[in-house]
């Protein structure tokens, strides 16, 4: 009995003791769901802080479609320069030699007029101390998915208030738009590139119209341990060139990948418009011309002030071609490049429209003064080609070769003072002093060549040393005024060393070591033009061995040491 | 010669690397045999370029180590040292290095 009652006492009582069990589970599972709400509910604030913040950042990148990059180099440069003695020309006077007869242009007393000149002593010019600093600022914007516009702003100056390029005889001293962003100027921004690059994928090329990336060529990334940085060679242009450049992928042929055959048409000088224009419609005294001279009667001679009138634009018409290597040998990987260029370069003028400063006219103030081009004298074709070869990531070396030939039209510069010779006489031109006429010759064809080679070992990556050498023919000439250096490198008229240590010693930073030692041996380097000799030959007359007669000097020897930070961004 | 074993140490000192990097050119070469044969514009894989992605996010990608969209590790592609060389090559080229790959003007 008390059995039966206490099951059914238990009967009863169990779902109730069961029941409260499972009110306690249920508490705790709601306690628990509770917590995985708030947790959750957590979570989902968190994700819609993220929503929001991703809609903002989405939202200033769909408007923001600049990015940008560039780098910040501060440059010591500590340099010497020799200059070995010559004759400074002062001007004309009376010829006490002439004698009248017959006329022999290699005579210097057929010529009633002789040119006056003070000898000067060798001198020594030292710099010790210049820095500088450059900031580039590399844009680039995306249009759609096959254009884009690239640029580049440039300021670059020497510390202190010399903020313009004295000039002292060489072209990269004349402020022009050539060398903007390349020779040390103002704190103002300039624009070195802005150009529009369309990739036309069913035609296989790209187009390119504007400011063009044509500073910086190969192979002069070898030493600067970056990327390439421009179409055209450092050996043919390094400047800013203002053109439209079309290119064909050639891959699509079956060459290897990243080969490109390109056409480019540039405009060096355009002669109706802007400060060229303006200033060619007045008459400037810029030289003198002795005309009517008959070789026999002096005073029939005339001088005449040199004027120019219209000219023709200066034309750069080019084809260039570039095919990449990436080829494996053993456990080592090659990366080679070859180049092959070759520009006409159709009429060209004396000289650009620039600005210079502190220009040495005996007896006058210096005083900014404002150049432009006083005449077409001809053509010249470049060509040029280098072949670059990096074995692993280790060793690098590169041979660049120049060529030059002159297609004269008769015409020299009006800078500078010249004889037109009658009919009777030849007819020609004859130089006397200043600028005159292309490669020094305004009559004949002439040539000239170049070679520049180089090696660079990196250990590691992050410690690189390098050596090179240029070596330019007497008449050598590159429109290279553009390269940052303290001279135009790769313009000159005899042989150039460069030694160089790059360390980056941080992420993204770089020191730099070098030291570039400058050997000309004629006068002139980097200019494109020249006077001819009134006797002898040109390369006599402007050996700088040999006294020659000149109207600027020009250092014999440079030697330059650098120390620079270079920071990539 | 007394002088010259400081300057080697020096020397050695500056060379010391960074950090432990993959070869740019080997990567440049393996990125170019190993990937573009499926990532490029048009194939299955998508154009794959250094600058589709920042420095950071290629950074995280190879440390994730996945490929296909997560369906297959990255070894499976190429070996670990080439991997690491891919890496130095995408990573110096990104969108935000300081040599993005472009067409050289």
């Amino acid at each position: 009995m008390n059995s039966r009652i206490t099951f059914a006492l238990v009967a009863m009582l169990a779902p109730l003791a069961l029941s409260a069990q499972s009110n306690e589970d249920l508490q705790k599972q709601i306690k628990q769901l509770k917590t995985q709400l708030q947790a959750l509910e957590e979570k989902t604030a968190a994700v819609q802080e993220v929503d929001n913040r991703l809609v903002k950042v989405e939202t200033k990148v769909a408007g923001n479609n600049i990015s940008w990059g560039g780098d910040l180099r501060t440059r010591f440069d500590s340099t010497q320069e020799h200059f070995k003695p010559y004759n400074q020309f002062m001007g004309f006077a009376n010829n006490p030699g002439y004698t009248l007869g017959g006329f022999n242009p290699a005579n210097p007393n057929s010529y009633p007029f002789m040119p006056m000149t003070q000898p000067m002593a060798s001198q020594d010019l030292t710099n010790s101390v210049q820095w500088s600093t450059r900031l580039r600022l590399n844009m680039g914007m995306s249009i759609n998915e096959n254009a884009k516009i690239m640029g580049r702003l440039v300021m670059y100056k020497v510390h202190g208030g010399a903020d313009v390029p004295t000039f002292n005889g060489t072209p990269n001293t004349i402020s022009t738009s050539f060398t903007a962003g390349q020779t040390p100027a103002t704190d103002a921004l300039l624009v070195e590139r802005a150009s529009l690059v369309y990739h036309f994928p069913s035609a296989f090329s790209i187009l390119s119209i504007g400011r063009q990336n044509t500073s910086d060529g190969p192979p002069f990334e070898v030493r600067e341990g970056s990327e390439r940085n421009a179409t055209p060679q450092a050996l043919a242009v390094n400047a800013s060139i203002d053109g439209i450049g079309w290119k064909f992928e050639l891959e699509k042929l079956g060459l290897p990948e990243g080969t490109l055959l390109g056409f480019c048409y540039g405009v060096g000088y355009e002669s109706g418009f802007g400060g060229g224009g303006a200033v060619k419609n007045n008459s400037t005294i810029v030289g003198m011309n002795f005309t009517g001279f008959n070789g026999t009667n002096p005073s029939v001679i005339s001088p005449v002030v040199g004027s120019f009138g219209s000219l023709k634009d200066t034309t750069v018409l080019g084809v260039m071609f570039d095919m990449p290597l990436l080829f494996q040998l053993g456990e080592s990987v090659h990366s080679a490049n070859f180049y092959l260029g070759f520009n006409r370069m159709g009429n060209m003028t004396d000289i650009p429209y620039g600005s210079t400063v502190n220009f040495p006219i005996p007896g006058m103030t210096p005083s900014t003064q404002y150049v432009t081009a006083t005449a077409n004298l001809g053509d010249l074709d470049q060509l040029t080609a280098t072949w670059k070869h990096k074995i692993g990531d280790t060793f690098t070396y590169f041979v660049s070769a120049g060529y030059l030939k002159s297609h004269p039209n008769g015409q020299v510069s009006q800078y500078g003072a010249y004889w037109t010779m009658p009919s009777a006489l030849g007819g020609k031109t004859m130089q006397v002093t200043g600028f005159g006429g292309l490669m020094g010759d305004p009559n004949n064809s002439q040539t000239a060549s170049a070679t520049y080679v180089g090696v660079r070992y990196d250990p590691t990556s992050t410690f690189g040393v390098g050596l090179e050498f240029n070596h330019g023919s007497p008449r050598w000439w590159t429109y290279t005024p553009a390269t940052g250096e303290y001279t135009d490198k790769l313009g000159a008229r005899g042989d150039v060393w460069e030694a160089y240590i790059h360390w980056r010693f941080a992420k993204n930073a770089a020191l730099r070591l070098g030291y570039i030692d400058y050997s000309y041996t004629s006068a002139m380097s980097g200019w494109q033009i020249g006077p001819s000799p009134m006797s002898g030959t040109w390369e006599a007359a402007n050996d700088l061995a040999k006294n020659p007669t000149l109207q600027y000097g020009y250092p014999a020897t440079v030697k330059n040491f650098y120390a620079s930070i270079e920071v990539k961004f | 010669m007394r002088t010259a074993l400081p300057l080697l140490a020096l020397l050695a000192l500056l060379a010391a690397p960074l950090a432990a990097e993959g070869s740019d050119t080997k990567g440049k070469y393996f990125f170019k045999k190993s990937c573009k044969s499926c990532h490029v514009a048009g194939q299955a894989g998508g154009e794959v370029t250094p600058l589709i992605k920042t420095q950071a996010q290629w950074k995280t990608y190879f440390a994730a180590g996945k490929h296909k969209k997560g369906s297959e590790p990255l070894t499976k592609v190429g070996k670990p040292e080439q991997m690491n060389d891919i890496q130095t090559f995408l990573t110096a080229h990104a969108s935000d290095s300081p040599q993005p790959m472009t067409c050289g003007g």
